[in-house]
């Protein structure tokens, strides 16, 4: 085992990244949807902590505290539109939430 | 000691990763994801980025996920709500292997790419160096972000309000 470099960090980002993809794109249930997109905004923070190591540059830090911010609301928001989806139709199902494209 | 970590880490994480999209109960996938996130959180410190590792604690493997856990708990889903294991082949294979080929892709791309171990700055990652940048550049982001931040609050009270 090296050492560890910037691209292993990257690398791992990439990885992350794609599996919160997979997670959205094949998964049907609305709560595991959005825990798989924290899972990528997650890895996008990461890929940014280590750019700013590599390049000891402080901004990336900052862009990563304006992505945790954002995905705090987006989870506040998100979960209160998942609670009143359900409290009107009784499903989280994304398949049963269609109302749009009838 | 810090490849072992490092490899340690990133292990958790893709494992925890993949068992919190491909578990059916929501609850056991909120708990590999709060795993995941606390991985990510020692990279984060692992990158001397104090301020971020502690942020990511408190909001994400605190805040959100016990957000997640708790409107799980609040819809109380029976087995007969959680879908049933349909995994579409063709959808569910083509974003594998079209993530398989990216991943493929960037790994080759990101083969020599600079060490990381340069000395740090005196100071980096730290609270105080975070805030001259937030406070400095990016003062208008930040005061946007207090904006979303109230909007979220608003939105979610009056969205989760029970209407009548």
């Amino acid at each position: 085992m090296g050492a560890i470099t910037l691209g292993h960090y990257v690398g791992l980002a990439v990885v992350l990244f794609f599996i919160g993809t997979v997670g959205v794109l094949g998964r049907k249930n609305a709560l595991i949807v959005f825990m798989s997109i924290e899972l990528q905004l997650n890895a996008v923070n990461l890929a940014f902590a280590a750019f700013a190591r590599a390049h000891l540059k402080m901004d990336a830090h900052a862009l990563v505290f304006f992505v945790i911010a954002v995905a705090a609301v987006e989870a506040a928001v998100g979960l209160a539109i998942l609670v009143s989806i359900f409290r009107r139709r009784e499903t989280v199902d994304l398949d049963d939430m269609t109302a749009l494209n009838e | 000691m810090e490849p072992t970590l490092f490899w340690i880490l990133a292990g958790l994480s893709v494992v925890s990763g993949v068992i919190a999209v491909t578990r059916r109960n929501p609850l056991s996938s909120a708990l590999a994801l709060a795993i995941a996130l606390v991985a990510v959180a020692g990279l984060f410190a692992m990158l001397d980025a104090h301020l971020l590792f502690i942020l990511q604690i408190l909001v994400y493997a605190g805040a959100i996920v016990v957000l997640i856990v708790f409107v799980i708990m609040m819809l109380n889903l029976g087995p007969e709500d959680l879908e049933p294991m349909r995994i579409q082949p063709l959808k569910f294979g083509l974003a594998a292997l079209v993530s398989a080929a990216a991943c493929g892709g960037t790994l080759l791309w990101i083969r020599d790419m600079p060490s990381l171990s340069a000395p740090v700055t005196p100071g980096f990652g730290t609270a105080s160096e975070v805030s001259k940048v937030l406070f400095g550049p990016m003062l208008l982001g930040f005061e946007i972000v207090g904006l979303i931040l109230l909007v979220g609050i608003l939105g979610a009270v009056v969205l989760a309000k029970k209407e009548d």
